[in-house]
């Protein structure tokens, strides 16, 4: 009788120690799934950002890809400082900043949304590279600039 | 005496100690297999509604692109509160059948689907909400469980015809006479949608009668009313089936055809019209936006190029779509949705002037 149930004993012990083991294992693969969920997330946000038809340069309604218009970046980001687009547009953009520089041949920056958490513990940025439309001048009207994003959590 | 009846009562003992534990194990290793069996689920719902977010994401990227996925028979559930729209979104969610705790939410997106998607197969298809200029981009869901009808009558024949081939071929569709609907057959599928375009006789009038379509629910049986479009309008009338006729859930409208291919798509008025609210939210911001970028081009162009200067001075069809879209989370009015109509073939026109004179153009 004694016998049976020290061996009981034994076995709850080993499972426990399996069980510990187990979860461990199981932490660590969360983490790494949270690692690339936010990962995604930032790419995400990028592509959102990139492919907006508010800032995408157009032609009679024929968009240009990796092409921002100028007039709609200054538009769009004082659109943008009211509460309430901010929060329209915060399910798309969530907790990230998003920054128009251009690069050539003058230098200018334009901020288009931030919405920065009070607590930051990361944050992953993209740059791509775009073509920076000035409607007013027809004929040598691009440049050379890129769009930043920084997502945080 | 006294040691036998002892060692009989321990043999007993011993044995109901071991049922008891040998329980107590059984029922903790089903315990864990029930707690895994869930994760399991979890995990799975999490990945379909990830691979999910990639492709509204992706929405914008490759427009007018038809795809089919494979997912789990899982079944996915939308929802998309018409009520409680307002100028951020509406309350929307999607979750897959076999873990409901597991959602994401789209409250700004416009994602048409039915309020159910089941099978092995969705189709996933983009539009660009064009009005004239890119609104947002719209996101077509459905599956290939889900039958399509599209209904046409002597004198609406060549319009349905030209529907039909608006829409992707993937799709399970089928052109058929409203002299056909009585002998239609149940093919297996889930849901069946039946599209009246533009045909004299409504879904509901009594000379159209209605088959048992099998195991498919009445629920499951909707039709849909198209008339026009006049001014990009279209007036609609969504249905669902009850006993042998069909009865109308409500009246709406689209805009442009990008919005009726919501509706067809879109099984439930509440859905339709909860989606085309998110679109015409964002619609108030993009014609803001282009609003505003005439009047700080027009001065730019006041300068260099005054006769494009004054092109761009006397536009107001901007401001016009942006005044008129501003109410519509509210109900979508057939009068302001008539407005922008009207706007955008000025628009239109007033891009081709642009075109023709060398100017910048205004979308």
């Amino acid at each position: 009788m004694s016998e049976n149930i020290l061996i009981l004993f034994m076995f709850f012990i080993l499972l426990g120690l399996g069980l510990i083991f187990y979860s461990n294992v199981q932490k660590q693969s969360i983490l790494k799934l949270q690692e690339k969920n936010f990962e995604l997330m930032t790419i995400e946000t990028a592509q959102r950002a990139s492919f907006l038809p508010e800032v995408q340069c157009s032609i009679d309604n024929v968009m240009t890809d990796n092409c921002f218009d100028i007039f709609k970046v200054e538009a769009f980001a004082a659109a943008l400082e009211e509460p309430e687009n901010r929060q329209l547009y915060f399910p798309a953009f969530g907790n990230s900043k998003i920054t128009v520089r251009q690069i050539y041949p003058a230098e200018e920056e334009y901020l288009v949304y931030e919405k920065i958490p009070l607590n930051v513990t990361d944050n992953i940025s993209i740059q791509l590279p775009v073509s920076i439309l000035d409607s007013s001048k027809l004929e040598k009207g691009y440049s050379f600039g890129m769009i930043e994003v920084r997502v945080f959590r | 005496m006294k040691s036998n009846k002892k060692a009989a009562i321990e043999v007993q003992f011993n044995w109901i100690f071991i049922l008891i534990v040998g329980a107590i194990i059984i029922i903790f290793f089903f315990s864990i297999v029930e707690k895994q069996k869930t994760a399991a689920d979890i995990k799975l719902a999490s990945g379909v509604l990830t691979q999910l977010d990639a492709i509204t994401a992706g929405a914008g990227v490759s427009l007018g692109s038809v795809n089919e996925l494979e997912m789990p028979d899982a079944g996915i559930n939308f929802i998309c509160e018409n009520e409680s729209c307002s100028k951020i979104g509406c309350f929307s969610e999607y979750s897959l059948q076999l873990a409901e705790g597991v959602k994401k939410d789209y409250s700004t997106e416009p994602i048409f689907t039915p309020t159910r998607i089941e099978g092995k197969n969705l189709i996933t298809w983009t539009q660009g909400f064009d009005v004239p200029f890119r609104a947002v981009n719209f996101l077509y869901l459905t599956s290939d469980n889900v039958k399509y009808y599209i209904v046409y009558d002597l004198m609406s024949e060549s319009k349905a015809k030209s529907l039909n081939k608006s829409l992707p071929d993937k799709l399970n569709k089928e052109l058929i006479s409203v002299d056909d609907v009585p002998s239609l057959r149940d093919k297996g599928n889930y849901k069946v949608r039946l599209i009246f375009y533009d045909t004299s006789l409504e879904p509901d009038d009594s000379s159209i009668t209605l088959p048992d379509l099998g195991k498919t629910k009445d629920e499951d049986i909707t039709a849909l009313h198209v008339t026009g479009p006049t001014n990009y309008v279209y007036d609609l009338e969504f249905f669902e089936k009850d006993g042998q006729q069909f009865v109308s859930t409500g009246t709406s409208y689209a805009l442009a055809n990008s919005s009726l291919f919501g509706a067809i798509l879109s099984d439930d008025i509440g859905m339709y019209e909860c989606n085309m609210k998110k679109a015409f939210n964002r619609l108030n911001v993009v014609a803001g936006v282009y609003a505003e970028r005439v009047s700080s081009l027009g001065g730019e162009l006041f300068l260099t190029d005054p006769e494009c200067a004054a092109m761009f001075a006397g536009e107001a069809y901007f401001g016009e779509i942006r005044d008129s879209s501003a109410a519509l989370y509210l109900s979508l009015n057939g009068q302001k949705l008539s407005a922008i109509g009207s706007a955008m073939g000025n628009l239109r026109t007033l891009n081709r002037q642009a075109i023709i004179q060398s100017c910048p153009t205004f979308y």
